[in-house]
Formats: C-alpha cells, structure tokens, sequence
C-alpha cells in the first residue's frame, strides 16, 4: 500500500507522520488508506513506503497499530463529554480484564428488519473501542458476504465490549446481535434467551413494524429488560414523538426513558451504553454453583473440531475442565475457552454471566447441540437448563444439482451448511427429471433463498429449485393419517378421504391508504379476515388466516410491491385445516412429469394449469413431431397447448471444404442436447424445468 | 493400417493381394511393410480415381480414357514421385509391376484385384494419403453481398481508374497463392491433382492470365492429372465469351455460375452486384461456349422470396438446363448485414413453415426435371456431380490455397487467417516452415464425427459396413441408438447394397445415387461372382453374409431397425434433409457416450 501524501488535520502530527514514513517494516502493511491531500513537505520516498497510515472519520484517533513503541499515538479532542472516557480504552487486551458479575450487562439488539440494528452494533462496537477504526467496516457483525451484500443479519453474532461509565467503573458489555427477518425468528428466540436485556431499535421515520411486535412479545416472553431506542432522528422523515406515542399504544412499552439516536451519524450511543449499564440488570451471581452454561450458537472449524458458543449461567468454567453435555452425554476436556469481541480471544475461565466460546476437539455437531447445557463432569449440575424448541421447517422444495454428478458435493454441502443452521432440514430425493437431489425443509422463503445462494456460492453448486412446497396433511379412507411435501407422494384421489393445508395467521401492518390492496391481495390467497384496528390515525394492523402454501409464493413481494414498500409483515402457523385441494399433472407429449406436478387449490387449478401450458410451449424447442402439453387433474385434461413439430434444419453448406465451423455449431447444438432431460421422447432442456418453477412459485 | 483402430473383420492386404494376383512381379526381396505400403497405395489411388469417374463414361465423357491407362500413368508418377521413406529399390519394383500392369487389366479386373479389404485400407489411409483435390479462394468482389460472411476483398467496379488498383492488388494475392502452392508442395508433396476449385468472393473478376498463372503453379508442384476437374465460380456481369473461352483454353471445364435468384428485386435485395439481364447473358455466353459441364447456383429462403417466385426460378433454372444444380439454404450469419437487419423466420424473411416447402418444392421440381439430390443442397444430371466437392463429403483429403481458405491434409483441418495482412504473414511463415504447419492431427473421436456430418449429406449416405469396420464395436452399438429414432419417424432410411430401400425390393428407385464400380467395393467385389446371372445379385449368399456380420458385430445389441441387409444408412429426401442439422445433433450427442 502507498502513502502518496497527506494533509495533517493537526500540525503536531506531523512528526509522528515522518517517523510513520521512516518505518518501513513490510510486515505491517495494513489495509487501509485514507488520503486528503498533499503535503509538499512530505518526504519524497514516503511513495513507496508500506507503511499505511491511518485516519479516522467518525472520530479524530489516529493510530498506527505495530510500530515500535511510542512510534504514534496521536489524538485530537473533537468532540462532547461523552467522549472524554475514551481515552482509558487503549487496546483490545483490557475487554479480557475480569469485572464483578455485578458488571456484566448480556443484551440484544431486536428491530424490524432495515431499523438499523446492524449499524448501531458497530456503533456500540466503534465507541467502546472493541473494534480498531481501521478495522471497522459497516454491518461489522454480518461477516458472511451474503449477509454484507443485502444488508441483512442471518447469524446470530456476540461481541464483548468494555465500557467505562460515567460512575467511573469499567463494565464489560455483551452484544449478541440477531437476525431482524422473521424468518429467522429461532435464531432471535436463541440469543435472547442468553440476555437479561435488550434494545428495542425502532425506526424513528417508519415507527412500529410487525417484527418490531414480535420481537418485542419474544423478548418479553424471556423477561428481558426493554430499552426503546428510537433510531435514525437525523433523516428529515423521523418523527420520535410519534413513533414513541406508537410504541407506547401498540407496544405498551413505556417511552419516557426512550433514547433518540442516530446509529448513523453517532449520535446517542454513549446515552445508550449508559442505559444499558443502568437499566439492564446484572446476571444472578451463581459462581458457586455447579456449571451450567447453555449453548446458544455452534459451528464446526475443520481444525478445531465443533465451536460452541455459550453463556455461563452457573459455576465456573476453565479451560482443560472436562466437561460433560447434559443431552448427548458426552465428555470432552475443553482445549480453549475464551470470548467473542467479536474476534475469538482466548480466556483461562469463564464466570456465570458471561459469554463465551469453547472448542474441545468434539468431531460431531450433534454432540454440542444448540440449546444443550454444558457442565463438569465431575461435580454435574442437576438439571439442565431449559433447551430451545427445535425449529421446525415450514416451508420445502426441491434442491438438485444441475450436474447429476454434484450429488455428492450437494451433499457434502447440506451437512455442512446443517452445521451452522440447525434449522435446515434435508433428505435424499429422487426425480425422474431431474435425478438425485434433496428435499429441504426451511422456515420461510427468505431462509430457503440464502440457504440455496450459499450453496450456489461457498460452495460452488449450481442448483435446480422445485417450487416451494408445504406439508399437507393426507387423511386416507381408512382414517390414517399421511403426511407428504411432495406431490409426486400424494396418494391416489381413491386412497385419500381429504387432504388438510397448514394456515398461518398473518399480521400485516400498513399505512391506512393500501388496506384496500392489500385486502385484495389476502383474498386472492384464500385468505381469511379476521380483523382490522387502526394502531394510530395513519395506520392500520390487517390479521388474516391463509393457507401457508399460499404465502409461501411471492406473496411477501406482491406484499411489498402493492404498498410501496411501507406495509410489513409477521405470520405465525396456527394448525392444519380441510381443504378442496388437488394435484395437478403436466403431460409432455402423454407422459406425465412429474416434477412439475403440483398440488393447488381446485378453482386455481385452471390458472395455474393454463400459465403452466403456455410457459412449457415457450420453452420446448420445436421437435420432430407435434407435442402437446396439458396440465390435468386425474383424467381431466383442464389446459391444452401444443408445439407444432419443427419444420427445417438443414445442414448449410461447408463453404470451400470447411467443415469446422459448421461442426462445431452442431457439436454445440449436439451440447444443447445433453443439457435436455428426456421425457419420453421429447427432450426437455433444465431451463424450462426452472422457468416452470419459477412461474409456479409465482402463480401457484 | 497397424496404426488404425481395431477393426471388427481382420483384413490382410498384402496376402489378399498376393494371392490374387500371383503372378504378379512381386520382388520377394522387398520388405513386408514396403510391399504392403505400395499396394496400399496403389489401391487407393486406383479406387478414388474410381470414385470420381462418372457412372456412364462412354456416353457422357467420350474423352474419358480407359482405366487401364489411368492406372499406368497412375503409377508412373508415384514412380517419379517416390514418398521419402521409399528407397531406390522401391521404386524399380514399383516400375516393374507398372510393365507388367499396364496393358491387359481391365476396370474390372482392378476392382477384383483390390479385394475385399481394400475398403477399410481405402479409408485409413485417404486422409493420410496425399491430397489430390485443391482449392483455392479468390476473394475479390465488387461489393459484399447483405448475406456474406465469407472473407471477401471488396474492389468495386472495374474502371479505367481503378484499373491499376485493381491489377495490382490481385497480382500481389496471386504472388502469394502461388508462394504458399510451392511451400506446400515442399511440406507436403501430393498430387497429381483430379480436382481444382476456384472458389471465392468472386474468382471470376481474376484476369485469366492470372488464374493460368495459379493454374501453372499447381502443375508444376503438384502435376495435374488427365482428367482434371477444374471448377471456377463465376457471376453474372463479371465474364464475356472472349474471358470464359480463355479459361477454357486454360483447362477450366466447370463453372459454377452464382445466379441466385431469377428475380430483380430479389437480387436487389440481397445485395448482389447483377442485374436479372446479366443472368441471362450469362447463360448464353456459357450456351454458346464449348463448355460441357456447369452449374447454375441458387439462394433458398432469401428475404421477400415467395412460393410463385420460387417456383419462377426453379423453373427457370430448369429452363437453362446446366448439368448441375446447387440450391443454398439463405444462412443469417452474424455480422453480416442481414444478420443485423433480420430475424430468421420473421418478415422479410420466410417464415419456417414456407422455407421448409421451398426446399421441398425444389427436391421435387428438380428431381422431375431430372436431375439426382445427391446432396443435401446439391442436384446434378447423370454423371455430372460435382467431384471437387464429393472430396470434402467423403472425408478425403484436399489442399486449400488462400486467404481464409481450410485444407485437409495429413489429417490436419487447417484454417487460414481471413485478413489479408494476416494471411501474408502466414505465408511468410510458412514459407520459412518449409510448408509444415504446427498443429495437431484430428483425433479419431473427430473423425467419427466428421464421417457421419459428411456422409450423410449425401444422398448415398454412411456406409454402416465400413464404418463398423473402421471404427468397431461399441461406436456402431451408439452410433445406432442416435439413430433408431429417427428410422422410426422416416428421417433416416436403410438401404441395401444396391442403394435400394432394404425390405422393399419392389421399390427399384435408387435415391439419385450412381455407384461406381469400386464405390461398392467389397459387397462389389462378392457380387462379382453372381453378375452372369442378374437375378442372383440379390440372391441370398450375400445378404447372409451382411445379416450374419450384424449379428457377430452386435450380438445381443442388434438394434431392432437393423434389417439384415442394411449397408447404408441416409437421410430421407426431403424430409431427413430438411432436419439435417438437428439429427446429426442427435447423433453427436449420442456419440458423446461413447468416449
């Protein structure tokens, strides 16, 4: 990296700079430059030094991390008060220092999706020094690149901080940052179990979204201490007042202590730390006690074996302990334990109330489940701490590789990708299509989507989606019951008494002026109204009841697209009900494939049928004969298309001998081919499979 | 032909050889491998002279000159042009068996002599014999027709003023064919040639001095045989009487006359530098020269074209009655004009349905007026198909010469740059290369593929036979699997040994193939025995003996379709043609399985 020249903020920097342009040890060459302007006293050779130097924005620190001693510290007084404690935070070596359990705040960050909870822990992160100016990067929690590139959170994250209140005394802070989208409600439910407290970030513009309310019921269920955090006050839109009269009608929460801040421009984050060490209460100190520490997040390291993350709620824990987990039963000898700030750092022991992380060479994820409770093995705890439900999967589809021969990559991928996401559900599936692939269980679209883009892009997979599916409850003539995902299993309409769809009830929350679409919009989803209230003047609460299978489509887009974007929604599964469904086929040419069956509601039968047609006649390439392509129900053809038979192909004519370029057409024409997937003798080509797909998510 | 693939019927061609000719002056101090490599040799020669020779040579070549003598000049020129690897000795022998040749062989005696092994020897060794087929690109045009992709040098009118432009630029491409002849002639000596092809651009605009010139270059590095093919392509409005009978004078013996169209706003419309007047002119000037032999080309499919029109100029086509009839499918190749004015399928152009009547309309018309669809887009009178291009659909080897032009030789497809300064510094190169070219040989999975994209354009087909024989086993098994389907849908027909629709040996209609004496070559050489007795030709001897090596080539793979007398496997005319780039698709993606 190169330093082509700088102003200095300050003149008293500039001799630190020089020593800066002086060093040239390339073993810190450091990943971040920022340049003003040039300085024409500055030295000439500086332009090929490595030596990066550093300048902060959001605060005037500037710091040169591994030079000698003394080389630079510089820093510059810039801003309020609040600042002035920030000196004490030197390094990351102090966040390790032990503090009483009376100063250890565990809290979480719950927020509708976009309210900023991301930008506030790097906030919190920047102000209390845990992570380097330099270092900092925006989302710094969200470290998979998916999460970075839409701006979400998918993992739970925990950082340790230490902050130096007002009062003078130094406490150590644990963040466990969570995903916002509902989807990943589980992964909330797990974090604020290892909370005492929690800020509830609402966006000061938008006010109460629906997963504002059900991350606010989740955190009360946990008894957490809520803190409101009205975000965003410097966008010209913000509204606290309201928003903070909003939560105080809709939530019941109380907002006389709520705090205005900007996550964005800093503002407000010291008032927040301070109301976290105020207000969140200090863990039980059980020290005495026998170990329990439960386990709310793990991930297997080739190298390390499985790493657990975990908060200590008992006892003691110390690195070499042999430790036994209550569920599985198993005894290990913890080779390290240490905390997550957010960079593993090595600790010998763990107090009750803290949070941490411990490897002990244990080779299978199931043998460190998430929710299990560790303790001694030697002096065991009694009973083991209340676990999580295990999160069930709500919605399936269909994963294929496109080349039949990935099968075992997919695979290998799935159990991996399981590791990190215990929600994810999967066995092997076979298609005459499509080949050999899985059936996978996730708990909503947005789940299913980052679940299938990571196998497409850690690792290297290029996937075949079926439409998503639900599980339909199948009650037989004999009163049995069946349960099938998948309608290539659907009993014949002889066996089967009727067939009964999960239902969700969905809240949907929108400004007063798109009740209208999006009340046409559950109506078009067989959906059931239930009630509507006005939480304020402007806005309106919608609760329907709809068949999950319906919402499983695009409906959260059309959600978003009917409203412009502002109505948001929360859905919860209420149980199974009776339902006039059927199980439409697609014929190519007389042979029914199966993989694009799909089961429908019957007076969806002849939309779905007809789109299903006309997109497959698009599709097909032309063939020696006539194919017709109907979409059935039993016998009953109820859609009807064909594709007239391909007319002329003729091989051109070799121009002066050379056959080269008209071989290589018909080899790569001859490729087309084997790209298509013979049903009966029409060749059928994987992307018609997918555009089918596609449209069914859409339109079934 | 130890080098070749394991062949299914083992054949011994210098003992075959050897006992059928006995008496034969075989110097028995000759190594075992020279032997065989000059009887090899021989036969090839001898039998692709054959198959260039017209079915009915008294009637329609009265210049022909019996076999016999070409099988002595043959030979005299191999014993003046020895292959390095032959020493002296060789060549004496090789001179002996000449005397002792020459004389009393008669076409039949030498089809019986090559015996039945000579058919696979025939194409093992083709593409590693010499080449005795040239073409060579001329690429000057007065201008760039909408639809042509090919590499073309536009010169613009010929004008007193563009007179030395023109003049001097084709002398410095002509220099540089002529450099690359010689250097090839080093590299890779062949000859002598039985085909020249005069492709282009335009050849005709080249000033006949120039093209002797060409020509003159050729003999004398390669040496041309007697019965020479010398094809140039000619557009209307470029030739007169005086130019083409020059030509004539030159050797030239077949034009290839590049009307396209019978239609002014048709020509018009695709960019061609003729009007409809010139077309006739040049009918008439060829009517009235002494040429034999031409071919009146035309463009299916051109845009605004319509069934009346099309009709029209089938008809006149008809009406001008050259001996050979090539219609062109209209190809939308990117970069061109019409690439980026039209859609296929899609106003102006026809649409499908009407573009694939039009090549039916033309299969029926021509055939009506006589004239045999020997090729996917080739139609020729008795005797007069086109032996340059049958080179290129049977796979055997041929020179090229010129800018963007592609040869095949020692089994290498070589492609020339298409720009003009590129293709100077190739030659230049080459040159300095003694004629070699760095490039590798075609791999036998390409050969496959090339076997079965060229023969089945022909109206002959693929002989099963001989391809199970070259290239074994489990190629056939998947070979036959492509093709079931499309026997099933009437694509693709059987025939039997004498091109006749196998299981229907009422049906006496022979699909427009004319087979040579040797083309049959070993079923030929069986059937010989039979011949006093016309009846007994499709008695059952021989149809047992192709049935029982299906059965020992397949055993329990035999496919259903495959009728004991199957030989050649063809594309059905019109409709196995019209869908000819989609079934050999097929049949290269069948092909994929087996590597």
């Amino acid at each position: 990296m190169v330093v082509v020249g700088m102003a200095l903020p300050s003149t008293s920097l500039r001799p630190a700079l020089h020593e800066l342009a002086h060093f040239r040890n390339p073993a810190f060459s450091l990943p971040c430059v920022l340049l003003l302007q040039t300085d024409r006293n500055f030295p000439r050779h500086c332009h090929t030094s490595s030596v990066v130097c550093l300048a902060g924005t959001g605060s005037s620190t500037f710091r040169c991390r591994g030079l000698p001693p003394g080389a630079v510290e510089a820093k510059e007084d810039l801003e309020s008060v609040d600042n002035r404690k920030e000196h004490a935070i030197k390094n990351g070596a102090d966040r390790l220092q032990k503090v009483p359990v009376s100063r250890i705040r565990n809290f979480s960050i719950i927020a509708h999706i976009d309210h900023g909870k991301s930008t506030l822990a790097d906030k919190l992160l920047q102000v209390t020094g845990t992570v380097d100016i330099r270092d900092m990067k925006e989302q710094f929690l969200d470290n998979m690149d998916l999460e970075r590139e839409r701006g979400i959170t998918i993992k739970l994250q925990a950082a340790r901080m230490r902050y130096v209140s007002k009062d003078g005394q130094a406490y150590c802070l644990n963040l466990i940052d969570t995903p916002g989208h509902v989807d990943f409600s589980y992964e909330v439910s797990r974090s604020l179990a290892a909370c005492e407290g929690a800020l509830l970030v609402v966006d000061a513009s938008q006010g109460v979204e629906a997963q504002t309310l059900a991350n606010v019921y989740l955190a009360l269920e946990n008894n957490l201490e809520i803190i409101p955090v009205l975000n965003k006050i410097d966008l010209p839109g913000a509204e606290p007042e309201r928003v903070c009269k909003e939560i105080e009608e809709v939530v019941g929460l109380d907002c006389s202590n709520a705090i205005f801040c900007s996550a964005k421009e800093g503002v407000g984050i010291h008032n927040i730390l301070e109301a976290i060490v105020q207000m969140v209460p200090a863990p039980k100190n059980t020290t005495q006690d026998p170990l329990r520490a439960l386990i709310f997040d793990s991930y297997y390291d080739p190298y390390r074996g499985v790493i657990a993350y975990f908060r200590v709620v008992d006892g003691i824990l110390k690195q070499g302990d042999s430790v036994q987990f209550m569920a599985s039963g198993k005894v290990y000898e913890v080779d390290e334990i240490g905390v997550l700030s957010p960079a593993q750092m090595p600790v010998n022991e763990l107090f009750a109330g803290e949070v941490g992380y411990l490897a002990a060479s244990i080779r299978s994820v199931a043998d460190a489940r998430v929710g299990d409770t560790i303790t001694h093995s030697a002096k065991a705890a009694r009973k083991a701490l209340p676990g999580y439900q295990e999160a069930t999967p709500m919605v399936f589809c269909g994963l294929f590789p496109v080349d039949a021969d990935q099968f075992a990559e997919l695979r290998d991928a799935l159990e991996k990708l399981q590791l990190n996401d215990a929600a994810l559900k999967f066995e092997p599936e076979t298609s005459s299509a499509m080949g050999f692939g899985f059936r996978c269980g996730f708990l909503g679209l947005l789940h299913m989507e980052i679940v299938q883009e990571r196998l497409e892009r850690e690792y290297n997979l290029n996937l075949i989606t079926t439409a998503p599916s639900v599980v339909y409850r199948v009650i037989l003539v004999d009163n049995s019951m069946v349960e099938c995902s998948n309608p290539s299993e659907l009993p014949d309409p002889g066996g089967r008494k009727e067939i009964n769809e999960p239902y969700v009830k969905i809240d949907m929350m929108t400004p007063k002026d798109y009740i209208g679409p999006l009340m046409e919009l559950a109506q078009e989803r067989r959906g059931e109204f239930k009630e509507m209230k006005y939480i304020t003047e402007n806005r309106a609460s919608l609760v329907y009841e709809l068949p999950l299978a319906e919402m499983v489509g695009d409906f959260f887009d059309q959600l978003k697209s009917r409203t412009k974007g502002y109505a948001s929604m929360e859905y919860s599964l209420i149980g199974y009900r009776k339902s006039d469904l059927v199980k439409l086929d697609v014929m190519i040419n007389g042979e029914c494939v199966e993989p694009l069956s799909a089961i429908v509601h019957r007076e969806k039968a002849y939309s779905v049928g007809r789109a299903l047609t006309q997109k497959l006649k698009e599709l097909i390439p032309r063939q020696l004969f006539k194919i017709p392509i109907q979409a059935c129900i039993g016998a009953k053809v109820i859609a009807s298309e064909a594709i007239s038979a391909m007319r002329k192909d003729v091989l051109a004519k070799c121009y002066g001998g050379d056959i080269t370029r008209k071989k290589k057409l018909l080899k790569k024409q001859a490729e087309g081919k084997k790209r298509m997937k013979s049903v009966g003798r029409v060749e059928v080509p994987q992307d018609a499979f997918m555009a089918v797909l596609k449209l069914e998510k859409q339109v079934v | 032909m130890q080098r070749g693939p394991k062949l299914w019927m083992p054949t011994k061609l210098t003992s075959v050889a050897t006992t059928r000719r006995g008496n034969a002056s075989f110097p028995s101090s000759l190594p075992f491998f020279l032997k065989s490599r000059v009887w090899q040799f021989i036969f090839v020669q001898l039998t692709f002279r054959s198959n260039l020779k017209p079915h009915n040579q008294s009637r329609n070549h009265p210049s022909s000159i019996r076999m016999g003598n070409v099988f002595a000049l043959r030979l005299a020129s191999l014993s003046t042009r020895c292959s390095p690897c032959q020493n002296r000795s060789t060549s004496t022998s090789t001179s002996s068996i000449i005397n002792s040749t020459q004389a009393p062989l008669s076409t039949q005696e030498i089809a019986s002599s090559s015996s039945s092994s000579s058919s696979a020897a025939l194409n093992l060794l083709s593409s590693f014999s010499p080449p005795s087929s040239a073409y060579v690109h001329l690429p000057f045009c007065r201008r760039r027709c909408f639809y042509c992709d090919f590499p073309v040098v536009a010169v613009g009118e010929r004008s007193e003023a563009s007179k030395p432009y023109y003049d001097s630029t084709m002398l410095n491409y002509v220099d540089l064919v002529c450099r690359e002849i010689s250097a090839t002639a080093r590299g890779s000596p062949g000859g002598p040639l039985n085909t020249i092809f005069f492709g282009g651009g335009t050849p005709s605009l080249l000033p006949p001095y120039l093209l002797h010139r060409i020509l003159d270059c050729l003999q004398s590095n390669f040496g041309l045989s007697s019965q020479m093919e010398i094809s140039i392509e000619m557009d209307p409005g470029t030739f007169n009487g005086a130019s083409l009978s020059e030509l004539i004078d030159y050797g030239v013996n077949r034009v290839s006359v590049g009307v396209q169209s019978f239609n002014e706003k048709l020509l018009k419309a695709c960019g061609r530098a003729h009007s409809l007047k010139d077309v006739y002119d040049a009918i008439e000037i060829i009517h009235s020269s002494s040429l034999d032999h031409w071919s009146l080309d035309l463009i299916a499919s051109l845009p605004f074209l319509t069934p009346d029109l099309w009709m029209h100029s089938l008809t006149e086509a008809v009406e001008a009655s050259p001996t050979h009839i090539s219609v062109y499918d209209l190809q939308i190749e990117e970069g061109t004009k019409f690439g980026k004015w039209y859609a296929s399928g899609q106003h102006p152009l026809p649409c499908e349905d009407d573009s694939a009547e039009f090549y039916r309309t033309a299969s029926r018309k021509l055939r009506e007026g006589g004239y045999d669809h020997y090729e996917v887009s080739n139609y020729a009178k008795t005797g007069y198909q086109c032996k340059h291009n049958l080179v290129y659909w049977r796979n055997l080897p041929y020179y090229a010469f010129g800018l963007g032009s592609t040869s095949y030789v020692e089994r290498r497809r070589f492609s020339r740059p298409r720009k003009m300064k590129a293709y100077a510094a190739f030659v230049d190169d080459f040159e300095k290369a003694e004629g070699k070219v760095d490039f590798p040989e075609d791999s036998i999975e390409e050969r496959i593929l090339d076997t079965i994209m060229l023969s089945l354009r022909l109206a002959q087909g693929l002989n099963l036979r001989e391809f199970a024989q070259l290239y074994g086993r489990s190629v056939t098994v998947a070979f036959c699997r492509g093709l079931q389907q499309f026997v099933e849908s009437g694509h693709v027909k059987l025939l039997d040994i004498d091109g006749k629709d196998v299981g229907n040996h009422e049906c006496h209609e022979r699909h427009g193939i004319q087979w040579d004496v040797v083309e049959r070559r070993e079923e030929t050489i069986y059937m010989r025995s039979f011949q006093t007795d016309p009846e007994a030709i499709s008695c059952k001897p021989l149809r047992t003996k192709i049935a029982s090596d299906w059965q020992a080539l397949f055993g329990q793979d035999l496919p259903s379709f495959l009728k004991p007398d199957t030989v050649f496997v063809r594309l059905s005319d019109p409709e196995g043609f019209l869908l000819s780039n989609e079934i050999i698709s097929s049949l290269f993606s069948a092909m994929s399985i087996v590597k």
